[in-house]
């Protein structure tokens, strides 16, 4: 039985989907779907946002638009469906699987739980019909029991969707106008907004099905970390073969702030140093010798993976695949790591 | 869930490659059908090194890698070896498989190679 959130049908690819802006401040963690716009072509906030590949952004293509057509039909079709049982107020309830209606506005209040009980089946559905505004209030929460999944929980709103400060939201929410979230909340479903913006604050976005992957707390650091010709220790160098030299050694990174497009490695005056018979660097490669995981402060995995540039000298942390932010603090995770370099380079000039 | 735990051995496909100041080994990794551990199985490569050669000073890397073709169902699988504890980690789909799952039949009837590197001498520069 196909679920919910396949009637939106190309719209089902994307976990935020704006109109006319799509705005953040704060970590928001967008993970399981792209983040789209269209018409506008204002996405602000990302970073510090980040969207964890191999989701991406759409911004005023047409992707995007063809996800707005889809989801605008999705929205007609839930919203013409026959009206259910009436609601105003949901908090405290628990509803079994069906199609709730509210002519006018919804509300949860703050700190209620409002309980979707799926009596056992992984197929039950739960469709809201609002005829204006959906308020999730600060602290409230909806929760999934015994079977009920986000993926077939859809809220159709005729005006804005506002969830709370730290609310916790399952479903997508198509809203006619507007989608914005407070400080903190989450959301494992879909934001979708037809004619307005969607805002977040520091959100949790995740689209329905996938298991999210934990982000470590982000803090930022007024220093500025540099890799100088001190802290590349030498191991094993030079290993000479036929036209390549390879050299293996030891990166220490000083604490400190990250600097965006990388972080200066001195692995140019470390070679130059140590051999006057060589002709370009032909790969370097950084690497971490301890356990994924644990030992690394990281629940994702693999975590911490870094790219060495020769163009400008410098080390790229990325998270996740996404690079770290500009003057991030460096994470204990990779101050942790026994990290090695493995750098080939070319012996000579002579080619054939 | 198997109760189970996997085993992992290794078999010389080309070893020592004498180079300039490293040594390089290629082999099979071949797992025993069985559960995974959070962090890793035992690896034993530095078994594997130290019951071949006396003359390295010190591991460099290693990486382990699948030679199957990679289709729809064979594919997303990573490893990682720690020579800090000498163990190798599964993940697929970038997740690492959690502790008692089994080992998942495309790892055991994937080609899995590793290639590893050792310092030949205590003399820099």
């Amino acid at each position: 039985m196909a679920t919910l959130d396949s009637l939106l049908l190309s719209a089902a690819n994307f976990d935020v989907l704006g109109a006319s802006t799509v705005t953040n401040s704060g970590p928001t963690v967008i993970q399981g779907g792209n983040l789209g716009l269209y018409p506008g072509t204002s996405v602000v906030g990302f970073p510090p946002g980040i969207v964890v590949p191999p989701a991406v952004e759409h911004i005023t293509d047409g992707v995007a638009q063809q996800a707005q057509i889809d989801a605008t039909a999705a929205y007609v079709h839930f919203q013409t469906l026959p009206p259910g049982t009436l609601e105003s107020e949901l908090a405290g309830l628990t509803l079994t699987p069906g199609t709730y209606t509210s002519a006018s506005s919804l509300d949860l209040a703050v700190g209620g739980v409002l309980t979707l009980n799926g009596q056992g089946n992984a197929n039950a559905q739960f469709i809201f019909q609002v005829g204006s505004a959906l308020t999730i209030n600060v602290g409230a929460s909806v929760l999934l029991i015994n079977g009920a999944t986000a993926a077939n929980v859809v809220w159709q709103v005729g005006a804005s969707a506002t969830i709370g400060t730290s609310a916790v939201m399952v479903g997508d929410i198509i809203a006619e106008s507007s989608v914005s979230l407070g400080t903190g909340a989450s959301l494992i479903g879909r934001a979708i907004a037809l004619t307005g913006a969607v805002t977040l604050l520091g959100n949790a976005m995740t689209a329905p099905g996938v298991i999210p992957i934990p982000v470590p707390p982000i803090t930022f650091s007024s220093g500025v970390a540099g890799i100088g010709l001190s802290n590349l220790s030498e191991i094993c160098f030079p290993d000479v073969r036929g036209k390549s030299i390879a050299a293996w050694g030891l990166v220490t990174i000083t604490p400190g702030g990250y600097t965006v497009g990388g972080i200066p490695m001195g692995m140019l005056n470390f070679l130059d140093v140590r051999t006057v018979d060589i002709n370009g660097i032909l790969r370097v490669e950084v690497f971490g010798e301890e356990p994924y995981g644990t030992n690394i402060n990281t629940s994702v995995l693999p975590g911490y993976t870094y790219h060495y540039s020769p163009v400008n000298d410098g080390l790229q942390i990325m998270y996740a695949g996404v690079e770290l932010l500009q003057s991030q603090t460096i994470p204990a995770g990779v101050l942790a790591d026994v990290l090695l370099f493995e750098a080939q380079v070319n012996r000579t000039s002579t080619l054939g | 869930m198997s109760s189970v735990t996997s085993l992992i051995s290794l078999s010389e496909l080309c070893w020592p490659d004498l180079r300039g100041k490293s040594i390089v080994a290629w082999g099979q990794v071949n797992f025993t059908p069985g559960s995974y551990t959070t962090g890793g199985l035992a690896m034993g490569l530095i078994a594997f090194a130290d019951a071949r050669t006396v003359d390295f000073n010190g591991f460099l890397r290693c990486q382990v890698f699948g030679e199957d073709v990679v289709t729809a169902t064979v594919g997303g699988v990573g490893y990682h070896y720690s020579p800090v504890t000498d163990t190798l980690q599964i993940t697929v789909g970038g997740v690492e498989l959690a502790s008692g799952a089994a080992i998942p039949v495309t790892v055991l009837n994937d080609t899995v190679l590793f290639e590893a590197t050792w310092n030949r001498t205590t003399v820099l520069g």
